[in-house]
């Protein structure tokens, strides 16, 4: 199977002050097409800093990032933001939803971004609605919603641009764990059908068992890496 | 949807917003109000002053050094055929001899030193005295005398009531004669009032034994811009035995004046400009801080950092949009109220010839700039916020608290 993303050798240090951090430290894997992996470990392993760089939403203290191939991480800040917007969605732990606008305008808006036309884009958010269960909801804005419905818009907005890698870090951590897992169901139901590369990572046993693939970090560092069988 | 977005935000940080939009407000307002009254003194200067002065004045050589503009060493002779030929030069509408003198006024027991003007009753000049006349006619006769409302409560005279005017005639001789007060008068500016009185042209031959003579030639232009070149071309004409002055050098002083405030005008927006464009930063920039993670997620998802700056700044203009409008909604009513009913402004301005009362004038021009220039001070302010917007990196916007 074609690999959609790879780190060579990435390091990402923090300066606080006079001290530097290694979040993570000379980090070499790829992963490939297709994927619904979970990156899990304790906090402050560099989960979130290994999706950052994922995502291209930070770059690297050292090292490089390819996506299909083709080196990311040298690419410039508009070339990157194009990048997101066409192959990328992005699920946060606290939903991240834009407050003054609506479900569909919320999902809506990557399209407007990528100046989709606005029949496909009313085709494209109506699907994901229904895909999510939020028909009911479209002219509700984000507080009037539940959390696991604001994680359900975040998921059909990191979709709604068809992208070919989906990141996720910590999408069920302000949820209960029945609506946690209603959540990872639709992720893995999208991942199946979509055929949509998902990475998300968590710290929870029992998301962790909805993950294909494993990786486990400790200290900035892969400490193993492991397919999950079906069970 | 940017201006969807940035409409929402308006509504849902309405506070901040209308603090902007109040300040926008108040500065537009103060920017029109002045302008208003700037409009309304130069409008006042040349509608009013002007026509006291005329466009053009012709004197004999010297009167321009002479320290008494009033002396009667000055006057001219014979110039019956000189105002005939100016009158058919074009450009000009109208051209009248004036006789200026020194006097003083007496009744009974009081007296009044005065300036008299000699002038025709069809005079299109002195417009203070002939469109404020409250008690009979403007110079019916060559026995009758104009005077002010004030001169008259200074003399205790009345309608009708003889006074004498003393002078020194062309002769260097005192001389005096009666005239019956014909008609009274009374401008909106005391000093004027207090300061003038108008007998006829003939009268004041009679009186100053200068029969043929006049001290001053008055020129009205039909456009003003000419006055220059014409004044010019005329003192070619009559040689240098004539003093040929232009408006501009009648009232020097008051035209360096009035270009001085041009110049208070712009300092004066420059400075409301800068105080409000500072608040307004401030207060855009406390929007914005409310929005950091709002902004990461939105360049998380592909937002790029010119179309988010774009975003702030759009939200600035939206909100100098409706300030300035606002601004200038409300400046407009007070303005056309202060164009019709005047400010009083005490005898501040009297020396400048402008009365006690100052009438704004309403120019769309002045209106249309505090109009830009108050969504201007909304772009500049909002510019900072959405430099320092779009400038934070992806990463600590979401994190930011």
């Amino acid at each position: 199977m074609d690999e959609i993303i790879r780190f060579k050798n990435i390091s990402k240090d923090y300066h606080l002050g006079k001290s530097v951090i290694h979040a993570l430290k000379d980090i070499d894997f790829a992963i490939p097409q297709g994927s619904f992996l979970s990156i899990v470990g304790p906090s402050g392993c560099g989960k979130t800093t290994m999706l950052n760089l994922l995502g291209l939403i930070d770059k690297p203290s050292q090292g490089e990032i390819y996506f299909k191939g083709r080196e990311i991480s040298n690419l410039s800040d508009n070339q990157q933001s194009e990048l997101r917007l066409a192959s990328f969605g992005f699920i946060f732990q606290s939903f991240n939803l834009i407050p003054v606008l609506n479900i569909v305008d919320n999902i809506e808006f990557p399209l407007i971004l990528a100046k989709t036309s606005k029949a496909e884009r009313k085709k494209r958010v109506m699907r994901l609605v229904d895909i999510v269960g939020l028909r009911d909801f479209i002219d509700h804005k984000p507080d009037e919603l539940s959390g696991g419905q604001r994680q359900r818009v975040a998921i059909a907005r990191a979709l709604v641009n068809e992208p070919s890698l989906v990141i996720a870090d910590e999408p069920t951590a302000n949820l209960d764990s029945i609506t946690g897992e209603s959540i990872l169901e639709v992720m893995e139901q999208l991942n199946k059908e979509e055929k949509v590369t998902i990475i998300f990572s968590t710290h929870n046993l029992q998301v962790m068992k909805y993950a294909k693939e494993i990786i486990h970090l400790k200290d900035g560092v892969i400490e193993s890496r492991k397919k999950v069988s079906a069970p | 949807m940017f201006i969807k977005i940035s409409l929402f935000n308006i509504w849902k940080y309405r506070k901040r917003t209308l603090l902007v939009v109040f300040i926008i407000l108040v500065s537009v307002f103060f920017m029109c109000l002045f302008s208003g009254m700037f409009d309304g003194m130069a409008k006042g200067f040349y509608d009013n002053m002007l026509l006291e002065s005329g466009h053009i004045q012709i004197h004999q050589k010297g009167y321009k050094d002479s320290v008494d503009s009033l002396s009667l060493d000055f006057l001219m002779d014979n110039v019956d055929t000189m105002i005939n030929d100016t009158s058919q030069i074009s450009g000009i509408i109208h051209v009248e001899k004036t006789i200026n003198f020194g006097a003083i006024l007496l009744k009974d027991d009081k007296n009044l030193t005065i300036s008299g003007h000699g002038i025709h009753q069809d005079t299109p000049f002195y417009d203070n005295a002939k469109k404020n006349i409250i008690e009979g006619d403007f110079i019916e006769n060559n026995q009758t005398i104009v005077v002010s409302s004030e001169v008259c409560d200074l003399l205790d005279a009345k309608l009708g009531d003889y006074i004498f005017v003393m002078v020194q005639d062309k002769n260097h001789s005192a001389w005096f004669q009666d005239y019956k007060i014909g008609g009274i008068f009374k401008s909106q500016s005391s000093q004027f009032d207090t300061w003038n009185f108008f007998i006829s042209h003939q009268a004041a031959e009679e009186l100053l034994d200068a029969s043929g003579y006049t001290s001053e030639i008055k020129i009205l232009m039909k456009d003003i811009k000419e006055a220059i070149a014409i004044a010019k071309e005329l003192q070619i004409k009559l040689g240098p035995m004539f003093e040929v002055e232009d408006w501009k050098q009648i009232h020097g002083s008051l035209v360096i004046f009035i270009k001085l405030f041009d110049l208070y005008v712009i300092f004066f927006n420059l400075l409301v400009i800068i105080v409000s464009a500072s608040v307004i930063t401030n207060a855009i920039l406390m929007i914005q801080f409310d929005k950091v993670r709002e902004f990461g997620t939105l360049r998380a998802i592909g937002l790029k950092k010119r179309q988010l700056f774009g975003l702030v700044v759009t939200e600035g203009i939206i909100e100098g949009l409706v300030g300035a409008s606002l601004g200038v909604m409300l400046a407009v009513p007070l303005i056309l109220y202060f164009q019709t009913n005047g400010l009083n402004i005490g005898e501040m301005m009297e020396s400048f010839g402008l009365g006690s009362s100052l009438n704004f004038s309403l120019e769309w021009d002045s209106m249309m700039v505090n109009f830009i220039s108050g969504i201007l001070v909304a772009f500049g302010g909002s510019l900072y916020a959405a430099r320092v917007s779009s400038k934070r990196s992806i990463i600590n916007s979401l994190h930011f608290v």
